[in-house]
């Protein structure tokens, strides 16, 4: 990865903790005041907080590329991530409406296949198999009730 | 004797020995896996004890705990891959005699030392939790605040090679708590509006994600080796005078186990790595070290397994879960309404008395789970992580699910489990986080409530010897990187 590059990384994550913490210190201007004169009420950790993550966020941002860096993404990376994270929400989404039983095995079968998974028999057994596992372990001898 | 006795007769009955059974099978599967630990072990179990009695659930966790740290040396002597960080000393000897044929001996000598250094850690928190719990029940807020400083100090010990990044790791935890009502006025913080968050973001959905999830995010975007559990399993195991030979090296492994793990912070690794350059250190013949020395595995073994019942000791006396690990335990305990300090002791102690009792079954356990099923952990954890992986996702999303019955508590595990593979690709540790969550509502809590009582006079917090004391640790802890950095030491354990 170029210096450059590198440098952009980190001035996007050294944003975006400071925006965080710019967020938790406006949030904090609407919190009551203190009930007790000189004993600090709830808008004082926010504060703290908030501050020393500004802080830090100007300290990672001054650093640049003299910092250890992760690994670098590769675009596949990045995809399979991507799907694999709209594949999950949209599982969230449909659970309480299809149920548990229904919602399961496609949520496995589609991230085996994000994965790299290509035999369609191990992707079809798995993933009815897990949610029987799942219906059986939670519902069945837990009693746990699931949507 | 007769409480140890009644905690036994717990840990015995039919429904705890089930726990402590299906706790070794998962531990040693959880260490055993590369990519997967007894910390992920542990949160994906946290949606199955929520159903479960307290001391059952808890006798899981711990098994899972104990067997774990043995598991991680099946694939560090089968493959030279650690299982998980704490076996990587193991891979220095461990694999060394595997490649000359002596394999099955290798196992029997971790699975021994693993075993020793079990009970031995146990022992050591027998001794400790009762007068350590004592000291602490005179605690009040000033005391808990310099507590929870020190336990915030402890982000000094688990930053990694950045302690910029650890510290914002902690910081972005402390935000998380920050999300929900104000403990002392009730007021809403960070919730914009939304009664969903009220209830704050919560510990286990954290949890899994960080540990669960954002491991799952990480293997399925394609990092993690593959097992080939190929490895031949019939070589011959250790003759018992083979084994009673290591005992200087079990002892000295287990006494420096139970020093590091009692810290919190050190970590299971740090200690095993210690254990075996002591051992390298102390021996007649340092070179065969690294070329399948038997002490070289016994070492190290021994310090895994003594960290477990000495990482207990700061977790069930004081509250203070030094490592990611203990962390999740410490979820484990709050779901099941057991509130760890120094009360534990007088208020559940027969709860503590069957823990003592169930590290010792735990071990019991762990050495006939290890035993029967070196062949068959092999070949398991040549499950290909395009399979293992998603089912961990999926796990983890109903646990998170199960906890309350609310939906939002699955999405916070997906919220955080990017939150923390991101963390984890761009090299923040992610246990400094979690210690902010779970020691945040501590320190400001108890920080706001000594000024009260002094009506705001900050002197409250020297005038407390114990207070004093902590916040000098504390000051001590936070500076002890930059020392250890100064002698070119680091802290394996950091990486996570």
């Amino acid at each position: 990865m170029s210096d450059g590059r590198r440098r952009s990384i980190s001035l996007v994550e050294a944003g975006l903790l400071a925006v965080v913490g710019a967020g938790v210190l406006l949030d904090a201007r609407g919190y009551p005041a203190p009930l007790i004169e000189g004993v600090p009420g709830p808008a004082f950790f926010p504060g703290l907080v908030a501050a020393l993550l500004i802080a830090c966020a100007g300290v990672l941002a001054l650093r640049g590329t003299r910092a250890p860096q992760g690994a670098p993404e590769s675009v596949r990376g990045v995809l399979r991530l991507l799907g694999a994270t709209l594949w999950i929400a949209g599982f969230l989404l449909v659970l309480p409406l299809i149920g548990h039983l229904a919602a399961l095995p496609p949520l496995v079968l589609g991230l085996m296949w994000l994965s790299g998974e290509r035999s369609q028999w191990i992707l079809m057994a798995v993933s009815l198999a897990f949610g029987g596992f799942v219906h059986l372990l939670f519902v069945v001898a837990l009693g746990v009730p699931l949507p | 004797m007769t409480a140890f006795a009644e905690g036994l007769a717990t840990a015995l009955q039919p429904a705890n020995l089930t726990a402590l059974l299906g706790g070794s099978l998962l531990g040693v599967f959880a260490g055993a896996v590369p990519g997967l630990s007894s910390t992920v072990g542990l949160a994906l179990v946290l949606p199955v004890t929520f159903a479960l009695e307290p001391t059952p659930a808890l006798l899981m966790m711990i098994s899972i705990y104990m067997a774990a740290e043995y598991g991680g040396s099946i694939t560090a002597i089968a493959i030279g891959v650690p299982g998980s960080s704490p076996a990587l000393a193991t891979t220095f000897d461990g694999y060394a005699m595997t490649r000359r044929g002596e394999a099955g001996r290798a196992f029997g000598i971790s699975l021994f030392a693993s075993m020793s250094g079990g009970i031995l850690g146990t022992l050591l928190l027998v001794v400790a939790l009762g007068p350590l719990s004592r000291a602490a029940i005179a605690f009040g807020p000033p005391e808990y605040f310099g507590l929870g400083v020190f336990g915030l100090a402890i982000v000094a010990n688990l930053v990694g090679k950045d302690p910029l990044k650890g510290i914002i790791s902690a910081l972005i935890g402390l935000v998380a708590f920050l999300v929900g009502l104000d403990v002392l006025t009730g007021a809403p913080r960070l919730t914009f509006g939304s009664t969903t968050l009220m209830d704050g973001l919560g510990l286990v959905p954290m949890l899994i994600g960080f540990f669960a999830i954002a491991e799952a995010l990480d293997a399925l975007t394609g990092r993690r080796p593959r097992v080939d559990g190929t490895m031949g399993m019939r070589a011959a195991l250790p003759r018992f005078k083979e084994l009673f030979r290591l005992w200087r090296p079990i002892l000295r492994g287990s006494a420096i186990g139970g020093v590091i793990g009692a810290i919190p912070g050190a970590g299971a690794t740090i200690a095993s790595i210690v254990a075996w350059n002591e051992e390298r250190r102390l021996s007649r013949t340092p070179e065969r070290f690294g070329t399948g020395e038997p002490a070289g595995i016994a070492a190290p073994e021994a310090a895994n397994n003594a960290c477990v019942g000495a990482a207990m000791i700061p977790l069930l006396a004081l509250g203070i879960p030094g490592s990611a690990s203990a962390a999740v335990l410490l979820g484990g305990l709050t779901v099941q309404g057991v509130a760890p300090g120094p009360l534990l002791m007088t208020e559940q102690a027969s709860l503590v008395y069957a823990l003592y009792a169930g590290f010792i079954v735990a071990v019991v356990f762990m050495l006939a789970v290890g035993r029967l099923g070196i062949p068959l952990w092999v070949r398991v954890v040549s499950l290909r992580p395009q399979i293992l992986m998603p089912l961990v996702v999926a796990i983890s999303l109903i646990g998170a699910f199960v906890l309350r019955g609310n939906l939002a508590d699955a999405w916070f595990a997906l919220f955080f489990g990017l939150v923390g593979f991101l963390m984890l690709r761009r090299g923040y540790p992610l246990a400094p986080a979690v210690l902010g969550l779970i020691l945040g509502p501590m320190v400001e809590t108890n920080y706001r409530r000594a000024l009260a009582l002094s009506s705001g006079s900050h002197t409250v917090f020297l005038e407390s010897p114990i207070s004093l004391v902590l916040i000098g640790l504390a000051v001590i802890s936070f500076a002890a990187p930059a020392l250890r950095g100064r002698l070119r030491l680091g802290n394996p354990d950091a990486d996570r």
